[in-house]
Protein backbone atom coordinates (compact mmCIF):
# COMPACT_ATOMS: atom_id res chain seq x y z
CA UNK A 1 0.00 0.00 0.00
CA UNK A 2 2.77 2.07 1.09
CA UNK A 3 4.61 1.36 -2.51
CA UNK A 4 1.63 2.47 -4.09
CA UNK A 5 1.21 6.16 -2.32
CA UNK A 6 4.74 6.70 -3.34
CA UNK A 7 4.21 5.75 -7.09
CA UNK A 8 1.05 7.92 -6.71
CA UNK A 9 3.40 10.78 -5.54
CA UNK A 10 6.05 10.25 -7.86
CA UNK A 11 3.31 10.56 -10.75
CA UNK A 12 2.15 13.81 -9.38
CA UNK A 13 5.12 15.21 -8.81
CA UNK A 14 5.94 14.47 -12.78
CA UNK A 15 2.84 15.65 -14.12
CA UNK A 16 2.76 19.33 -12.19
CA UNK A 17 6.34 19.72 -14.38
CA UNK A 18 4.69 18.85 -17.85
CA UNK A 19 7.57 20.68 -19.41
CA UNK A 20 10.00 17.99 -18.23
CA UNK A 21 9.11 14.89 -19.78
CA UNK A 22 7.75 17.05 -23.01
CA UNK A 23 11.62 18.50 -23.40
CA UNK A 24 13.70 15.63 -22.33
CA UNK A 25 17.22 16.26 -23.43
CA UNK A 26 19.52 13.76 -25.34
CA UNK A 27 22.93 13.78 -25.36
CA UNK A 28 24.78 13.43 -28.95
CA UNK A 29 27.32 11.37 -27.42
CA UNK A 30 28.68 7.90 -29.37
CA UNK A 31 27.58 5.36 -28.11
CA UNK A 32 30.28 3.43 -25.56
CA UNK A 33 30.97 0.37 -27.25
CA UNK A 34 30.36 -3.01 -25.18
CA UNK A 35 34.29 -3.78 -25.30
CA UNK A 36 36.84 -1.64 -23.45
CA UNK A 37 37.60 1.61 -25.47
CA UNK A 38 39.72 3.64 -22.94
CA UNK A 39 36.77 6.40 -23.14
CA UNK A 40 35.31 7.56 -20.36
CA UNK A 41 31.50 6.54 -19.84
CA UNK A 42 28.88 8.77 -19.00
CA UNK A 43 25.79 7.45 -18.00
CA UNK A 44 21.98 9.01 -18.32
CA UNK A 45 20.21 10.50 -14.95
CA UNK A 46 16.63 11.77 -15.38
CA UNK A 47 14.89 13.34 -12.33
CA UNK A 48 12.02 15.45 -11.27
CA UNK A 49 11.72 17.58 -8.01
CA UNK A 50 8.61 19.45 -6.85
CA UNK A 51 6.07 19.32 -4.19
CA UNK A 52 8.99 17.67 -2.37
CA UNK A 53 9.13 14.70 -3.60
CA UNK A 54 11.86 13.50 -5.92
CA UNK A 55 11.31 10.92 -9.10
CA UNK A 56 14.20 8.86 -8.63
CA UNK A 57 17.12 8.31 -6.70
CA UNK A 58 20.57 10.81 -6.98
CA UNK A 59 23.16 8.97 -8.95
CA UNK A 60 25.51 6.84 -7.15
CA UNK A 61 29.25 7.35 -6.52
CA UNK A 62 29.34 4.31 -8.87
CA UNK A 63 30.37 6.36 -11.82
CA UNK A 64 32.15 9.35 -12.52
CA UNK A 65 30.19 10.99 -15.10
CA UNK A 66 26.71 11.58 -15.17
CA UNK A 67 24.39 13.04 -17.85
CA UNK A 68 21.35 15.44 -15.68
CA UNK A 69 18.25 15.42 -17.06
CA UNK A 70 17.33 17.06 -13.90
CA UNK A 71 14.14 19.19 -13.75
CA UNK A 72 13.07 21.16 -10.37
CA UNK A 73 10.67 23.21 -9.25
CA UNK A 74 12.11 26.91 -9.21
CA UNK A 75 10.52 26.73 -5.06
CA UNK A 76 12.37 23.97 -4.35
CA UNK A 77 16.37 25.64 -5.18
CA UNK A 78 17.97 27.86 -4.18
CA UNK A 79 20.30 30.15 -5.25
CA UNK A 80 23.74 32.21 -4.71
CA UNK A 81 26.08 35.18 -5.05
CA UNK A 82 27.20 32.91 -7.75
CA UNK A 83 25.08 32.74 -11.00
CA UNK A 84 26.37 28.93 -11.56
CA UNK A 85 25.87 27.84 -7.80
CA UNK A 86 22.53 26.42 -7.26
CA UNK A 87 21.54 23.57 -4.28
CA UNK A 88 17.92 21.38 -3.75
CA UNK A 89 17.36 19.65 -0.38
CA UNK A 90 16.61 16.23 -1.36
CA UNK A 91 14.03 14.73 0.28
CA UNK A 92 13.96 11.52 2.33
CA UNK A 93 12.82 8.74 1.54
CA UNK A 94 13.39 7.71 -2.17
CA UNK A 95 17.03 6.67 -1.44
CA UNK A 96 18.96 5.33 1.70
CA UNK A 97 18.90 8.33 3.41
CA UNK A 98 17.17 8.82 6.27
CA UNK A 99 16.68 12.93 6.57
CA UNK A 100 16.97 15.61 4.26
CA UNK A 101 20.07 15.46 1.78
CA UNK A 102 21.21 18.59 -0.07
CA UNK A 103 23.02 18.79 -3.78
CA UNK A 104 25.07 21.23 -4.60
CA UNK A 105 25.14 21.97 -8.63
CA UNK A 106 27.31 23.98 -9.73
CA UNK A 107 27.29 25.36 -13.51
CA UNK A 108 24.90 27.28 -15.71
CA UNK A 109 21.32 26.03 -15.67
CA UNK A 110 18.26 26.92 -17.23
CA UNK A 111 15.22 28.91 -15.55
CA UNK A 112 12.16 28.78 -17.15
CA UNK A 113 8.59 27.50 -16.95
CA UNK A 114 8.61 27.84 -12.48
CA UNK A 115 11.11 25.37 -13.14
CA UNK A 116 15.07 25.17 -13.07
CA UNK A 117 16.68 22.46 -15.52
CA UNK A 118 20.10 21.08 -15.01
CA UNK A 119 20.87 19.31 -18.11
CA UNK A 120 24.60 18.26 -19.09
CA UNK A 121 27.53 16.41 -17.92
CA UNK A 122 28.10 16.36 -14.32
CA UNK A 123 30.69 15.04 -12.21
CA UNK A 124 31.30 15.43 -8.46
CA UNK A 125 30.77 12.93 -5.17
CA UNK A 126 28.42 12.75 -2.37
CA UNK A 127 28.87 12.62 1.35
CA UNK A 128 26.49 11.54 4.26
CA UNK A 129 24.73 14.50 4.54
CA UNK A 130 25.65 16.74 0.84
CA UNK A 131 26.62 16.14 -2.40
CA UNK A 132 28.59 17.96 -4.77
CA UNK A 133 28.31 18.27 -8.75
CA UNK A 134 29.87 20.23 -11.42
CA UNK A 135 28.49 20.73 -15.00
CA UNK A 136 31.36 20.24 -17.50
CA UNK A 137 31.30 22.34 -20.98
CA UNK A 138 29.50 20.33 -23.46
CA UNK A 139 31.14 21.28 -26.11
CA UNK A 140 34.85 20.25 -24.48
CA UNK A 141 33.41 17.00 -23.54
CA UNK A 142 32.21 16.53 -27.45
CA UNK A 143 35.50 18.20 -28.90
CA UNK A 144 37.76 16.29 -26.59
CA UNK A 145 36.07 12.62 -27.95
CA UNK A 146 37.37 11.14 -24.61
CA UNK A 147 33.45 9.96 -23.55
CA UNK A 148 30.65 8.37 -24.75
CA UNK A 149 27.10 7.75 -23.73
CA UNK A 150 26.41 4.27 -21.70
CA UNK A 151 23.02 3.53 -21.23
CA UNK A 152 23.32 -0.10 -20.01
CA UNK A 153 22.03 1.17 -17.08
CA UNK B 1 51.23 27.76 -9.17
CA UNK B 2 50.33 30.50 -11.34
CA UNK B 3 52.04 33.53 -9.98
CA UNK B 4 55.13 31.98 -9.55
CA UNK B 5 55.08 30.54 -13.09
CA UNK B 6 54.38 34.37 -14.27
CA UNK B 7 57.03 35.78 -11.70
CA UNK B 8 59.38 33.93 -13.35
CA UNK B 9 58.66 34.82 -16.71
CA UNK B 10 58.23 38.18 -15.37
CA UNK B 11 61.49 38.22 -14.44
CA UNK B 12 63.18 36.76 -17.56
CA UNK B 13 61.75 39.12 -19.85
CA UNK B 14 62.85 41.66 -17.80
CA UNK B 15 66.35 40.34 -17.39
CA UNK B 16 66.37 39.71 -21.29
CA UNK B 17 65.44 43.19 -22.10
CA UNK B 18 68.60 44.44 -21.06
CA UNK B 19 70.13 42.76 -23.70
CA UNK B 20 67.44 42.69 -26.28
CA UNK B 21 64.28 44.58 -26.83
CA UNK B 22 62.65 42.13 -29.19
CA UNK B 23 63.25 39.37 -27.20
CA UNK B 24 60.93 41.22 -23.80
CA UNK B 25 58.38 42.18 -26.62
CA UNK B 26 58.10 38.26 -26.66
CA UNK B 27 56.56 38.08 -23.24
CA UNK B 28 54.11 37.29 -22.27
CA UNK B 29 54.17 34.91 -25.39
CA UNK B 30 57.14 33.31 -24.05
CA UNK B 31 54.71 32.23 -21.25
CA UNK B 32 51.78 30.58 -22.76
CA UNK B 33 54.82 27.72 -23.28
CA UNK B 34 53.24 27.74 -26.79
CA UNK B 35 55.19 28.06 -30.08
CA UNK B 36 54.69 31.35 -31.96
CA UNK B 37 52.71 30.56 -35.09
CA UNK B 38 54.53 31.03 -38.47
CA UNK B 39 53.30 34.25 -40.28
CA UNK B 40 52.27 32.27 -42.94
CA UNK B 41 51.82 28.82 -44.48
CA UNK B 42 50.54 27.56 -40.59
CA UNK B 43 48.28 24.69 -40.27
CA UNK B 44 48.08 24.82 -36.38
CA UNK B 45 45.19 26.46 -34.35
CA UNK B 46 46.26 30.29 -33.29
CA UNK B 47 45.68 30.84 -29.63
CA UNK B 48 45.17 34.54 -29.27
CA UNK B 49 46.47 36.27 -26.09
CA UNK B 50 44.84 38.86 -24.21
CA UNK B 51 47.04 40.71 -21.15
CA UNK B 52 47.01 44.14 -19.33
CA UNK B 53 45.56 45.88 -16.09
CA UNK B 54 41.92 45.88 -15.79
CA UNK B 55 40.17 48.28 -13.54
CA UNK B 56 36.59 50.14 -13.14
CA UNK B 57 37.92 52.53 -14.56
CA UNK B 58 37.64 52.41 -18.73
CA UNK B 59 41.00 54.24 -20.16
CA UNK B 60 43.55 54.19 -22.68
CA UNK B 61 45.59 51.67 -20.88
CA UNK B 62 42.86 49.13 -20.49
CA UNK B 63 43.78 46.08 -23.01
CA UNK B 64 41.35 46.10 -25.75
CA UNK B 65 39.02 43.01 -25.06
CA UNK B 66 39.08 39.88 -27.49
CA UNK B 67 36.44 40.01 -30.53
CA UNK B 68 33.09 38.01 -30.21
CA UNK B 69 33.90 34.79 -30.74
CA UNK B 70 32.66 31.52 -31.39
CA UNK B 71 32.50 28.70 -28.57
CA UNK B 72 35.32 26.64 -27.86
CA UNK B 73 37.54 29.18 -28.60
CA UNK B 74 41.61 29.41 -26.81
CA UNK B 75 42.73 32.33 -25.82
CA UNK B 76 45.89 32.66 -23.34
CA UNK B 77 44.85 35.48 -20.64
CA UNK B 78 47.27 37.23 -18.10
CA UNK B 79 45.30 39.68 -16.31
CA UNK B 80 45.77 41.69 -12.97
CA UNK B 81 41.92 42.51 -12.68
CA UNK B 82 40.60 45.04 -9.52
CA UNK B 83 39.05 43.38 -6.58
CA UNK B 84 36.12 45.80 -7.12
CA UNK B 85 35.21 43.47 -10.35
CA UNK B 86 34.53 40.50 -8.39
CA UNK B 87 30.83 38.80 -8.82
CA UNK B 88 31.07 38.57 -5.26
CA UNK B 89 32.43 41.20 -3.46
CA UNK B 90 32.74 39.27 -0.32
CA UNK B 91 35.23 36.97 -1.71
CA UNK B 92 37.93 38.10 -1.88
CA UNK B 93 41.13 37.21 -4.26
CA UNK B 94 43.73 35.28 -1.90
CA UNK B 95 47.38 34.01 -2.58
CA UNK B 96 45.65 30.60 -2.32
CA UNK B 97 44.57 30.85 -5.99
CA UNK B 98 40.93 29.61 -5.68
CA UNK B 99 38.03 29.84 -8.20
CA UNK B 100 36.08 33.18 -8.47
CA UNK B 101 34.10 34.95 -11.44
CA UNK B 102 34.31 38.22 -12.65
CA UNK B 103 32.21 40.51 -15.03
CA UNK B 104 34.82 42.82 -16.92
CA UNK B 105 32.75 45.58 -18.64
CA UNK B 106 33.96 47.85 -21.47
CA UNK B 107 31.74 50.20 -22.73
CA UNK B 108 31.77 51.13 -26.63
CA UNK B 109 31.28 55.18 -25.23
CA UNK B 110 33.31 55.93 -21.91
CA UNK B 111 31.29 58.61 -21.08
CA UNK B 112 27.99 56.94 -22.17
CA UNK B 113 28.56 53.37 -20.04
CA UNK B 114 24.63 53.10 -20.28
CA UNK B 115 24.95 52.54 -24.04
CA UNK B 116 26.60 49.14 -24.24
CA UNK B 117 29.49 47.95 -25.41
CA UNK B 118 31.63 44.17 -24.58
CA UNK B 119 31.05 42.53 -21.57
CA UNK B 120 33.50 39.54 -20.42
CA UNK B 121 32.13 36.93 -17.94
CA UNK B 122 34.93 35.36 -16.62
CA UNK B 123 35.65 32.14 -14.21
CA UNK B 124 38.90 30.56 -13.44
CA UNK B 125 41.44 30.55 -11.02
CA UNK B 126 42.33 33.69 -9.25
CA UNK B 127 45.94 34.60 -7.53
CA UNK B 128 46.58 37.68 -5.36
CA UNK B 129 49.74 40.38 -6.25
CA UNK B 130 50.05 43.89 -5.11
CA UNK B 131 46.51 44.56 -4.50
CA UNK B 132 45.34 42.92 -7.40
CA UNK B 133 43.58 39.58 -8.43
CA UNK B 134 45.49 37.69 -11.05
CA UNK B 135 44.28 35.59 -13.68
CA UNK B 136 46.41 33.89 -16.00
CA UNK B 137 46.58 30.74 -18.64
CA UNK B 138 44.34 28.98 -21.01
CA UNK B 139 40.70 30.33 -21.30
CA UNK B 140 37.88 28.79 -23.67
CA UNK B 141 34.73 30.79 -24.84
CA UNK B 142 31.41 29.20 -24.25
CA UNK B 143 29.30 29.15 -26.90
CA UNK B 144 26.59 31.10 -25.82
CA UNK B 145 28.28 34.25 -26.65
CA UNK B 146 25.08 36.54 -26.73
CA UNK B 147 24.07 39.91 -27.31
CA UNK B 148 21.90 41.80 -24.52
CA UNK B 149 20.48 45.89 -24.84
CA UNK B 150 23.63 46.62 -26.71
CA UNK B 151 26.16 44.54 -24.38
CA UNK B 152 27.94 41.48 -26.27
CA UNK B 153 28.52 38.73 -23.75
CA UNK B 154 31.57 36.47 -23.65
CA UNK B 155 32.23 33.85 -21.14
CA UNK B 156 35.36 32.55 -20.82
CA UNK B 157 36.15 29.59 -18.47
CA UNK B 158 39.96 28.09 -17.54
CA UNK B 159 40.66 25.21 -19.68
CA UNK B 160 41.59 23.54 -16.17
CA UNK B 161 44.73 21.11 -18.22
CA UNK B 162 41.41 19.52 -19.92
CA UNK B 163 43.55 19.97 -23.88
CA UNK B 164 45.74 18.50 -24.76
CA UNK B 165 48.15 21.62 -26.99
CA UNK B 166 50.71 19.77 -28.35
CA UNK B 167 50.81 19.88 -31.40
CA UNK B 168 48.04 21.22 -32.62
CA UNK B 169 48.39 24.80 -31.28
CA UNK B 170 50.45 27.99 -31.39
CA UNK B 171 50.68 31.31 -30.28
CA UNK B 172 49.66 34.06 -32.29
CA UNK B 173 50.35 38.46 -31.85
CA UNK B 174 46.81 40.02 -33.06
CA UNK B 175 49.31 42.05 -35.25
CA UNK B 176 50.46 39.32 -37.08
CA UNK B 177 47.34 36.92 -37.55
CA UNK B 178 49.10 33.96 -39.59
CA UNK B 179 47.40 33.13 -42.77
CA UNK B 180 46.11 29.24 -43.26
CA UNK B 181 48.24 27.23 -45.48
CA UNK B 182 45.23 26.02 -47.50
CA UNK B 183 41.86 25.65 -46.15
CA UNK B 184 40.58 24.11 -43.58
CA UNK B 185 38.19 21.37 -44.32
CA UNK B 186 36.63 18.60 -42.64
CA UNK B 187 37.29 15.32 -44.13
CA UNK B 188 34.53 13.59 -45.42
CA UNK B 189 33.41 10.49 -43.77
CA UNK B 190 34.98 6.86 -44.65
CA UNK B 191 31.94 4.59 -44.79
CA UNK B 192 30.69 2.57 -42.11
CA UNK B 193 34.50 1.80 -40.68
CA UNK B 194 34.79 5.03 -39.98
CA UNK B 195 34.99 5.41 -36.28
CA UNK B 196 34.81 9.48 -36.25
CA UNK B 197 31.54 11.23 -35.86
CA UNK B 198 29.93 12.58 -39.03
CA UNK B 199 28.83 15.93 -38.60
CA UNK B 200 25.28 16.21 -39.90
CA UNK B 201 24.72 18.91 -42.02
CA UNK B 202 21.85 21.16 -42.41
CA UNK B 203 21.15 23.65 -45.14
CA UNK B 204 17.34 24.65 -44.22
CA UNK B 205 15.78 26.63 -47.34
CA UNK B 206 13.70 29.69 -46.27
CA UNK B 207 10.09 30.55 -47.22
CA UNK B 208 9.21 34.10 -48.85
CA UNK B 209 8.29 35.03 -45.31
CA UNK B 210 11.56 33.92 -44.23
CA UNK B 211 10.39 30.75 -42.29
CA UNK B 212 11.90 27.37 -42.08
CA UNK B 213 10.99 24.49 -44.43
CA UNK B 214 12.54 21.72 -42.42
CA UNK B 215 13.63 21.23 -39.25
CA UNK B 216 16.92 20.80 -38.04
CA UNK B 217 18.82 17.51 -36.54
CA UNK B 218 18.99 17.79 -32.94
CA UNK B 219 20.73 16.09 -29.85
CA UNK B 220 22.35 18.00 -26.89
CA UNK B 221 26.07 18.59 -28.05
CA UNK B 222 25.29 17.74 -31.31
CA UNK B 223 27.83 19.33 -34.33
CA UNK B 224 26.50 20.69 -37.27
CA UNK B 225 26.90 22.17 -40.61
CA UNK B 226 24.94 24.61 -41.14
CA UNK B 227 23.87 27.35 -44.37
CA UNK B 228 21.65 29.70 -44.31
CA UNK B 229 21.18 33.00 -46.38
CA UNK B 230 18.45 35.32 -45.37
CA UNK B 231 17.34 38.48 -47.10
CA UNK B 232 18.11 42.15 -45.95
CA UNK B 233 15.40 43.90 -45.49
CA UNK B 234 14.68 47.90 -46.74
CA UNK B 235 16.34 49.24 -43.79
CA UNK B 236 19.70 46.76 -44.59
CA UNK B 237 18.76 44.49 -41.79
CA UNK B 238 19.02 40.35 -42.05
CA UNK B 239 15.69 38.70 -41.96
CA UNK B 240 15.80 37.01 -38.37
CA UNK B 241 17.78 38.83 -36.69
CA UNK B 242 16.63 39.89 -33.31
CA UNK B 243 18.39 40.82 -30.26
CA UNK B 244 22.04 39.50 -31.35
CA UNK B 245 20.72 36.21 -32.36
CA UNK B 246 19.29 34.68 -35.37
CA UNK B 247 15.74 33.29 -35.09
CA UNK B 248 13.75 31.67 -37.49
CA UNK B 249 10.11 29.68 -37.20
CA UNK B 250 9.55 26.38 -38.12
CA UNK B 251 5.66 26.61 -38.81
CA UNK B 252 3.23 24.46 -37.16
CA UNK B 253 2.01 21.27 -39.81
CA UNK B 254 5.45 22.29 -41.84
CA UNK B 255 7.43 19.23 -40.41
CA UNK B 256 6.38 15.57 -39.11
CA UNK B 257 9.45 15.85 -37.02
CA UNK B 258 8.18 18.66 -34.54
CA UNK B 259 4.82 18.88 -36.03
CA UNK B 260 3.44 21.89 -33.23
CA UNK B 261 6.28 23.63 -34.96
CA UNK B 262 9.92 25.19 -33.73
CA UNK B 263 11.89 28.69 -33.09
CA UNK B 264 15.07 27.91 -33.99
CA UNK B 265 17.78 30.21 -32.69
CA UNK B 266 21.02 30.46 -34.23
CA UNK B 267 24.59 32.57 -32.73
CA UNK B 268 28.09 33.48 -34.18
CA UNK B 269 29.21 32.68 -37.78
CA UNK B 270 26.99 35.09 -39.85
CA UNK B 271 28.24 36.85 -42.48
CA UNK B 272 26.62 40.43 -43.74
CA UNK B 273 27.07 40.59 -48.06
CA UNK B 274 25.18 43.30 -50.24
CA UNK B 275 22.68 41.95 -50.85
CA UNK B 276 21.62 39.25 -48.14
CA UNK B 277 22.87 37.69 -44.65
CA UNK B 278 24.83 34.27 -44.47
CA UNK B 279 25.01 31.93 -41.54
CA UNK B 280 27.38 29.46 -42.70
CA UNK B 281 29.82 27.08 -39.94
CA UNK B 282 29.81 24.74 -37.51
CA UNK B 283 27.17 25.14 -34.65
CA UNK B 284 26.30 23.24 -31.42
CA UNK B 285 22.85 21.93 -31.00
CA UNK B 286 21.84 22.78 -27.31
CA UNK B 287 17.99 22.20 -25.95
CA UNK B 288 16.03 25.15 -24.65
CA UNK B 289 13.55 24.51 -22.24
CA UNK B 290 11.68 28.20 -21.86
CA UNK B 291 7.97 27.94 -23.89
CA UNK B 292 6.72 31.18 -23.02
CA UNK B 293 6.28 31.92 -26.49
CA UNK B 294 4.31 28.72 -26.85
CA UNK B 295 6.64 26.95 -29.52
CA UNK B 296 9.41 24.38 -28.69
CA UNK B 297 13.00 26.17 -29.08
CA UNK B 298 16.12 24.69 -29.67
CA UNK B 299 19.81 26.80 -29.96
CA UNK B 300 22.56 26.51 -32.14
CA UNK B 301 25.21 28.27 -31.05
CA UNK B 302 28.64 28.69 -33.51
CA UNK B 303 31.89 26.16 -32.81
CA UNK B 304 35.02 27.28 -33.55
CA UNK B 305 35.77 25.12 -36.48
CA UNK B 306 39.63 25.40 -36.14
CA UNK B 307 39.39 23.12 -33.17
CA UNK B 308 36.67 20.95 -34.27
CA UNK B 309 38.50 19.78 -37.44
CA UNK B 310 42.14 19.51 -35.17
CA UNK B 311 40.27 17.06 -32.66
CA UNK B 312 40.28 14.85 -35.30
CA UNK B 313 36.80 13.56 -33.76
CA UNK B 314 34.59 14.30 -36.82
CA UNK B 315 34.07 13.85 -40.39
CA UNK B 316 31.65 15.21 -43.38
CA UNK B 317 28.60 13.19 -43.29
CA UNK B 318 26.82 13.37 -46.64
CA UNK B 319 25.76 16.52 -47.99
CA UNK B 320 22.00 17.56 -49.33
CA UNK B 321 22.70 19.72 -52.60
CA UNK B 322 21.25 22.88 -52.63
CA UNK B 323 21.06 25.64 -55.13
CA UNK B 324 23.82 28.23 -55.10
CA UNK B 325 24.72 27.51 -51.11
CA UNK B 326 28.56 26.85 -50.44
CA UNK B 327 29.93 23.62 -49.95
CA UNK B 328 29.66 22.70 -46.04
CA UNK B 329 32.29 22.15 -44.33
CA UNK B 330 34.90 23.59 -46.44
CA UNK B 331 36.14 27.52 -45.36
Amino acid sequence: MKRIYLRLALILAAASLPGASLAAAKLALPPCSKFPSGKKHVYPWTATLAGGVMSAPLPSNDHSYYYFDFVAAEDAVKTYASAEKFSVVVPPGVAQWKSDYQLFLYGKAEQANGRYYFTGVYAGGSGSDSAEVHRRDTLEIVLSGEYCLDSSG
Amino acid sequence: MHIVLRTIAVCAALLVDFGSHSAASDWPASETGLPNCRRSGEDRVPIAMWWGYISERFDRATPVPPPPMPGGTITYLSLEISQNLLDDPDTLCTTLGEERTFTLKFPNDAKRPESGGMRIHLRGEAGFHLGSCTVSGFYISAPASNIREGWSDIWLRDVEGRIGFYPHYCVVNDKHRPKPAKPRVLPACIGASDIRTPVSVWRPQLTAGGELTSAPPQGDGMIVSIAIDTKRDANRLCAGWDHGHFGFLLPKGASAVTPDGLLVSLLGNETVLPGKCRLFGFYMNEPVFDRSSGLSRTSFSSVNADRLIASGQFCRGPEIPKNGMPAVGKR
